[in-house]
């Protein structure tokens, strides 16, 4: 099914007369979340996330609560901004509410020059640690901005935030990201 | 570096590349057929049947607000018992006063239904506890799924304020959790809106004074100082959804002005105490430019944004707990405490050094700071938490930890102890109230509710059941209660619960919204 479906491109449901309102769209609703749609949000939620369980959990629970407001989704065509929203607030949340951060500094236990690293495999390494140290919101906007491609305008409206604000936490983000793999470049040059 | 730049952004794209999900887990599939096979309104209530990891993070969630609530109380509690103004009124547009009986079976109060829109108290023979039921509205939350902020409240002169959102009522009634129907549409208009304000001499009875000047508000605290009110939260939305910050300030109860501090990026509201330099409003900011949100005022009606200096940027996330002490405004973090004489100028004043201080990598041990009251003895008593680091965002098994100070400054670590889940904590006349649900003994999926049970102590170090509570709640998933606070004015305990039923073609929602007390000595 595509996402940008309007109201009169619905999937065929059963006549009004023989199902309730709820039951037309859950047949709408399960039109909507086809497997393409639900792993493309899985990915979103484990790309900011970086835990599979979490992600699947968000998933689930994004899934849930776009559920519970389908009546108030007037327009379907709107639906993937909507829904992509509810997952990254979704995902911020759980990320805001996480009590113990677990961080390593990078100089504690990795050796650059040691002779086994290979430059890409630690270039992936630096970036996964710097990634884990910033913050939610940014974690969001350098996924939605590299991951989706998403521009910056409709990245601003998935975190509700200003764009211009949206654009100056990516610049600190990749910044922090830049500074990370600095070293394993200069390393490995 | 800047010639590599553009290779950064493609490093970091083939990294994002590389570590992507390549395929959708089973699971999901399954879960999104289970979550539809609800009528819409009642698919958050799905979401509690997960994972136990997931619902970890909503019983922390659920911990942090309690704690935030509760070290608030006692900050008003400790040191703001001057002001008392609000005298009760016989013009009060609606009063439920609760009727209390008698019930010989001590394992079963045999709540009545009562007539519709009536309060009633049921107390068990022999035991010193009421259960009072409906002497509030219904409280239906958003369509979140966290538990929602307690909304009573106990005043340092004795007696207790509630505040319940009226809002979003419609629709969202559900079954009975218990044996007693939910208040009919007819007690309880649908959808009004409001923010009602009760006052209560003693839990008990409950007298509806005013409603909130704002559209869907929510209080998450409420400290009396100064001759003022000063109701802080948001309005709308729970956060991180939504909800922009209010503050809503009365000096008599019955007439509230709102104050617009409204700001870009600002958070939700979410704490509120009175120090040296007046009210100070707190909230978790919602970004790394706004790690808090801090509003001061010195009369409660005219607000100015603080920026704080000298606070750690990630400490927002980790936050304990705020309350005052002689050094001013001071935050629990973890097992670091702050002070602030003036709420802008931050300065460590503490911290542990154990084991357990510095926890980096999964497994680790950890020890936190919980909220603190004044021991009877002298010094302060702190109910944190210890366990180990999980790794991942959510936490693994965790204990109560207390701690002692002399100063509530210097804090040592003292018994840890294990029972309860989701507890909240009051100070009483004779020592100290834990109250939480209890799941059922074969509930392993970490529900957030359960049976009533409490449990008191003197000395904060070993802890007593308290066996004549009424019951609550049962041990059925489908007819339960979750505590969302327990309260206290130094004469009387209140313990918060709100219905929470399962999830089930009959009951539909998660929580049935009906508000039931139980009102100790």
């Amino acid at each position: 099914m595509s996402a940008t479906r309007g109201r009169d491109d619905r999937p065929d449901i059963e006549p009004a007369s023989a199902v309730e309102p709820w039951q037309r769209q859950r047949l709408e609703a399960f039109a909507v979340f086809d497997d393409a749609r639900l792993l493309k949000s899985y990915r979103t939620a484990a790309l900011i996330l970086r835990d599979r369980d979490e992600a699947q959990d968000a998933t689930q629970e994004a899934v849930a609560q776009a559920w519970a407001r389908w009546t108030s989704l007037r327009d379907l065509s709107r639906f993937d901004a909507w829904f992509e929203r509810i997952l990254v607030n979704t995902c911020l949340n759980r990320l805001r509410h996480a009590r113990v951060v677990v961080t390593v500094a990078l100089d504690e236990d990795v050796d650059f020059a040691a002779p086994e690293w290979h430059p890409a495999a630690m270039a992936r390494l630096s970036l996964d640690r710097a990634f884990v140290r910033l913050s939610p919101e940014q974690r969001a906007i350098v996924v939605l901005r590299f991951w989706r491609d998403l521009p910056m305008e409709e990245i601003a409206d998935r975190l509700g935030i200003a764009t211009g604000t949206a654009k100056s936490r990516l610049h600190r983000a990749l910044k922090s990201l830049r500074d990370a793999i600095e070293p394993v470049q200069e390393a490995s040059e | 570096m800047t010639s590599r730049q553009p290779d950064d952004e493609r490093d970091i794209r083939d990294w994002l590349s590389d570590s992507v999900p390549r395929t959708l887990p089973p699971g999901l599939r399954t879960s999104l057929e289970r979550i539809l096979s609800e009528p819409p309104a009642a698919a958050s209530a799905g979401k509690w049947s997960r994972t136990r990891r997931s619902v970890a993070s909503t019983r922390t969630f659920m911990r942090l607000a309690a704690v935030l609530a509760v070290l608030g109380i006692v900050g008003g509690l400790a040191l703001l018992r001057s002001s008392s103004p609000y005298t009760a009124s016989p013009s009060a547009t609606a009063t439920a006063t609760a009727t209390a009986t008698e019930s010989p079976n001590p394992s079963n109060p045999s709540v009545v239904p009562s007539p519709t829109g009536t309060a009633q108290a049921t107390r068990v023979a022999g035991s010193s506890w009421t259960l009072v039921d409906r002497a509030l509205p219904l409280l239906v939350p958003g369509d979140e799924w966290l538990t929602p902020p307690c909304p009573v409240f106990a005043r340092p002169g004795g007696g207790f304020v509630a505040f319940v959102s009226t809002a979003r009522r419609e629709g969202t009634l559900s079954g009975n959790a218990l044996s007693a129907p939910a208040p009919s549409a007819a007690a309880t208009p649908a959808g009004s809106g409001e923010t009602e304000v009760f006052t209560s001499p003693d839990g008990m009875s409950w007298t509806m004074v005013s409603t909130l000047p704002t559209p869907d508000a929510t209080v998450a605290d409420m400290v009396e100082a100064a001759g003022a009110f000063v109701a802080v939260g948001w309005a709308g939305l729970e956060p991180p959804l939504g909800g922009a910050a209010e503050i809503w300030t009365s000096m008599d109860l019955r007439t509230w002005s709102a104050a617009d501090v409204s700001r870009p990026e600002a958070a939700p509201a979410q704490h509120v105490v009175y120090g040296p330099a007046g009210f100070l409003v707190w909230g978790v900011g919602n970004s790394e430019a706004f790690p808090y949100d801090f509003w001061i005022s010195k009369d409660g009606l005219n607000w100015q944004p603080v920026t704080p200096s000298g606070l750690p940027q990630g400490m927002a996330l980790f936050m304990g707990g705020i309350g005052i002490l002689p050094g001013g405004y001071t935050i629990y973090d973890s097992a670091t405490v702050w002070q602030s004489a003036d709420a802008e100028h931050w300065a460590r004043a503490w911290a542990y050094t154990g084991p357990g201080a510095s926890p980096k990598l999964e497994g680790d041990p950890f020890v936190a700071l919980g909220p603190a009251f004044a021991a009877s003895s002298g010094g302060f008593v702190s109910f944190g938490r210890s366990g180990n680091v999980s790794g991942g965002p959510m936490p693994g098994p965790e204990h109560i930890l207390t701690w002692a100070s002399a100063d509530g400054i210097r804090w040592s670590p003292g018994k840890t102890n294990s029972f309860g889940v989701n507890l909240a904590f009051a100070s009483g006349s004779d020592g100290f109230v834990a109250a939480g649900a209890q799941p059922a003994a074969d509930d392993t999926s970490g529900t957030p509710w359960g049976k009533l049970a409490a449990w008191r102590t003197s000395d904060g170090q070993t802890w007593t059941p308290v066996a004549d509570l009424p019951t609550v709640g049962s041990t059925n998933p489908s007819a339960a209660v979750e505590v969302l606070g327990v309260v206290s004015d130094g004469r009387h305990i209140v313990i918060v619960c709100l219905d929470a039923s399962g999830s089930t073609p009959a009951t539909g929602m998660l929580r049935s919204g009906n508000l039931r007390l139980v009102v100790g000595p």
